[in-house]
C-alpha cells in the first residue's frame, strides 16, 4: 500500500470521526477529496498541467547549478520559481519532481492552500532541500497567480513598501585598496550601497592571534577602501565566534550565520558582542536609491 | 554586468508600466455612513472608498467621531487604493480602509478578495452565534432558536459571579449550565464558556478544570490579559483551551502570550484589525499552532470581510457572526448587503463568490438606518 493511500484512508477515518471538520480546510481531508465537489465554486478554473525543471550551470565545474522549476496552466498562463540549493541541486531537482503528483491537476491560485499542504502534509518537514523545493513552487505559483490576476505580485500582496524599490547587497572581487576604491565609484555611480564579503583563510575552534589579526585587518581595508558610506555585511563560516566579538568596531551590518543556527548560546552571545545592527527600512531609506520595482 | 543590469532594470520597467497604469487606482473619494441597528442600539462606521479609475471598496470600523472622519480623509486621498498591507491612517477608521482597499484590489485584479490574499483555504466558514440571555431557561431557549437559524456552535456566559472566590456553588451551577445545553443540543453543536471581567482567576481556574470533560472549543477570556501569571495559573491547571482578544489592541501583547504558550485562541477584532493586521497576528499564531477566531461586534459588510480573511488563512478556526435578537435588527443587516451572507448552513457560511468582497452594499438602507447626528 503506497504510503499516500494509507493517509487518504487515515484522513477519511478523521473526517468520519469528526463530523464538524468539513471546511476542506485540513490538508489530510484535502489531499484524500482534492477532486471534492463542495471546491467546485470557490475554484478559479485554472489548474496545473505541467511541470518542467531544470538544472542550469553557468561553467561545467560549477558548485552553483541554479535549479528552476516552470509550471505550466490549462490557460496557457506558465509560471517560473527557482529553488537553488549550493551543492544540493540533484537533491532540490529530484524532491520537486517527488511534488509532481501533488500539483498535476491543482488550482495554482490557491498558493497558501497547497503551500501548507506541501510542507505539513509530507510527515517528514522541510529542511533545506524540501525547503528549497517547495520555494521553487510557490515562487512559480506566485508568477502565475500575478499573471492571472494582472498585477505584479508586490501590488497582489499589497505593497509597494517603498516606491522606489528594494535595497540589494552585492558580492564583487577586489583584494587591494586600490582596487576597492575603483569599487566604491563604480558601486556609488550605479547606486549599490551594500557589499557583502567573507574572512580571508581557514579558521579553526580556537583562533590564533595572527588569523585574527589578519581577520581585523581585512576589514579595516575593506572599510577604507569603500568609504563610509557603503555598507558591509559579512558573511561567516560557521565556527567563528570569536572574530564575531572582534569585528563590531568596524561598523559592519549584521553578520551572516555568524554560528551554526544549531548552536543557540553561541549565537546569542555574538550577537551582544557585535551590536548587530538590524536591516531597518528607515535606514536603507535614508541611505539607499534602491532598485527601481 | 552592467549593461545587463540596465537591461534588467530596463526590462523591469516596461513591465510594471504595462501591468499598472499610473495613478489607475489612487483613491478620490472617501465617503462614510454611520449607521445604527434600532433594536440593540449598536452603532458602526461603514466606510466608501472609490478610485479615480472608478472601482468602489467597502469596510466597516467601530463607530467613529467626525473628526476621525475628517483625519482618515485627509490621510487617504491620493494614496494608492492597492498599497492596503502599508497604509495607515493612525485613525480608528484604519479596519474599514484596509477592508475597502482589498475590495478594490480584488475588484481590480477580477478576482474574490480570498483568492488576491493567497486563497481559498477552505470552501466554507464555521460559525460561531453568541446565545441571548442570563438565565438557563433563556440561553436553552436561545440554543432551539439559533441551531433553527443554522448555526451549531454557541458561546455561552457563565453564570453571574456574585463575589470574590465563590467556592463550589459557583462551579455547580457553571456545570449545571452546560449540563442543560449539552443535553438540549444534538451531538455535533459545540461550545464555548465566555468568561466575565469580574470574574476571578481562581475560580476561572476551578471552572476550566471541572468542564474538561465537556471539551468546550475554548474558554473566552477567563481572565483580564493584564497578568500573565494569573493566565498561566489558569492555563496549568486544565486542558480546556483558552482564548483571548476581546481587550488586545496590539499584535505585540498577541506575541507575548504565544511566547508564554498560555493562550490556545486568538481572538482579534474584525472591526478593530481589519484583514490585514489579522492576517499578521495570524501568521505568528501559525508558528506556535495556535488558531485564530476573529471576534466581531460590527455590521455585515465587516462579516463578509472575515469571510474573505477565514478563506486566506491556514490556521483560522470559527468566525463570531453577530446574531441580532430582534428581527429588525437582521433585516437592518440583510437590507445593507446582498446577496445574503449571515445565514449558516449546518453550522458553515458559505463563500461569497464575486469579485472583491463579493457584496453589493444599498447605499439607500444605509441612508434608511443613519445613525442621529449627534
Amino acid at each position: 500500500m503506497k504510503r499516500r493511500h494509507f493517509l487518504a484512508g487515515a484522513a477519511l477515518a478523521t473526517k468520519a470521526a469528526r463530523a464538524t471538520d468539513l471546511c476542506g480546510c485540513a490538508p489530510f481531508v484535502q489531499a484524500a477529496a482534492a477532486n471534492d465537489a463542495a471546491w467546485q465554486p470557490v475554484e478559479s478554473g485554472v489548474k496545473v498541467t505541467g511541470m518542467k525543471v531544470y538544472g542550469v550551470s553557468l561553467t561545467p565545474d560549477s558548485d552553483r547549478p541554479y535549479v528552476f522549476v516552470k509550471l505550466e496552466t490549462n490557460k496557457g498562463v506558465v509560471g517560473w520559481g527557482e529553488g537553488t540549493l549550493e551543492g544540493k541541486a540533484a537533491a532540490v531537482m529530484a524532491c520537486i519532481e517527488d511534488f509532481r503528483e501533488f500539483l498535476i491537476g491543482k488550482d495554482p491560485m490557491q498558493v497558501e492552500h497547497h503551500w501548507q499542504s506541501m510542507y505539513v502534509h509530507s510527515f517528514y518537514r522541510a529542511g533545506p532541500v524540501i525547503g528549497s523545493a517547495i520555494s521553487g513552487i510557490d515562487q512559480a505559483l506566485w508568477d502565475i497567480r500575478g499573471k492571472v490576476l494582472g498585477m505584479p505580485v508586490y501590488k497582489l500582496l499589497g505593497g509597494p513598501m517603498d516606491p522606489r524599490g528594494v535595497r540589494g547587497y552585492y558580492h564583487a572581487r577586489a583584494g587591494t585598496k586600490e582596487q576597492l576604491m575603483k569599487l566604491r565609484e563604480t558601486a556609488i555611480e550605479q547606486g549599490v550601497s551594500c557589499f557583502k564579503s567573507g574572512i580571508p583563510g581557514y579558521y579553526e575552534w580556537i583562533e590564533t592571534r595572527q588569523k585574527i589579526d589578519r581577520a581585523v585587518k581585512a576589514m579595516q581595508l575593506l572599510r577604507e577602501g569603500l568609504g563610509p558610506n557603503i555598507d558591509i555585511g559579512v558573511g561567516f563560516p560557521r565556527e567563528d565566534e570569536s572574530e564575531c566579538r572582534v569585528y563590531p568596531r568596524q561598523r559592519s551590518r549584521a553578520p551572516e550565520a555568524p554560528v551554526h543556527r544549531r548552536a543557540v548560546p553561541a549565537r546569542k552571545r555574538s550577537r551582544h558582542g557585535a551590536h548587530r545592527e538590524a536591516l531597518d527600512d528607515s535606514d536603507s531609506n535614508r541611505r539607499a536609491p534602491g532598485r527601481a520595482l | 554586468m552592467n549593461v545587463r543590469r540596465q537591461k534588467l532594470a530596463g526590462w523591469i520597467a516596461l513591465q510594471t508600466a504595462q501591468a499598472t497604469p499610473a495613478g489607475a487606482h489612487e483613491v478620490a473619494e472617501f465617503r462614510s455612513f454611520n449607521v445604527r441597528e434600532p433594536a440593540s442600539g449598536r452603532s458602526y462606521t461603514v466606510v466608501r472608498l472609490r478610485t479615480r479609475s472608478g472601482l468602489t471598496g467597502w469596510g466597516e470600523s467601530a463607530r467613529a467621531d467626525q473628526a476621525t472622519v475628517a483625519k482618515a480623509r485627509a490621510a487617504i486621498l491620493g494614496k494608492p487604493a492597492t498599497a492596503y498591507a502599508v497604509t495607515n491612517t493612525a485613525t480608528s477608521l484604519d479596519s474599514a480602509i484596509n477592508m475597502a482597499m482589498i475590495d478594490i484590489t480584488a475588484k481590480a485584479a477580477n478576482a474574490p478578495a480570498y483568492r488576491l490574499l493567497g486563497g481559498p483555504t477552505r470552501h466554507k466558514v464555521r460559525a460561531l452565534a453568541v446565545l441571548h440571555g442570563t438565565s438557563d431557561a433563556d440561553l436553552k431557549s436561545s440554543l432551539a432558536k439559533g441551531i433553527e437559524a443554522g448555526y451549531r456552535a454557541f458561546q455561552v456566559p457563565i453564570p453571574a459571579v456574585t463575589g470574590r472566590n465563590q467556592g463550589q456553588a459557583f462551579d455547580l451551577a457553571a456545570r449545571m449550565r452546560l449540563d442543560a445545553l449539552r443535553a438540549a443540543a444534538p451531538a455535533n453543536v459545540d461550545f464555548v464558556l465566555q468568561g466575565a471581567p469580574n470574574l476571578m482567576a481562581s475560580d476561572a481556574a476551578t471552572v476550566a478544570a471541572s468542564l474538561e470533560s465537556h471539551h468546550l472549543l475554548w474558554f473566552d477570556e477567563p481572565c483580564p490579559v493584564t497578568n500573565f501569571r494569573t493566565i498561566r495559573k489558569i492555563s496549568d491547571e486544565s486542558v480546556t483551551p483558552l482564548g483571548f482578544g476581546r481587550e488586545v489592541r496590539e499584535p505585540s501583547i498577541y506575541q507575548d502570550l504565544l511566547r508564554e504558550g498560555i493562550v490556545d485562541i486568538l481572538r482579534p477584532s474584525i472591526v478593530h484589525d481589519g484583514i490585514s493586521r489579522i492576517r499578521q497576528i495570524a501568521t505568528l499564531a501559525e508558528t506556535y499552532y495556535v488558531a485564530v477566531a476573529p471576534n466581531h461586534e460590527g455590521g455585515p459588510i465587516a462579516t463578509a470581510a472575515a469571510l474573505h480573511l477565514a478563506a486566506s488563512l491556514p490556521n483560522f478556526f470559527i468566525q463570531h457572526v453577530p446574531w441580532p435578537e430582534d428581527e429588525r435588527d437582521r433585516r437592518m443587516r440583510s437590507e445593507i448587503v446582498s446577496p445574503s451572507i449571515e445565514t449558516p448552513k449546518d453550522g458553515f457560511l458559505a463563500l461569497p463568490t464575486g469579485n472583491g468582497l463579493g457584496i453589493n452594499v444599498n447605499e439607500a438602507a444605509l441612508t434608511k438606518y443613519a445613525e442621529a447626528q449627534a
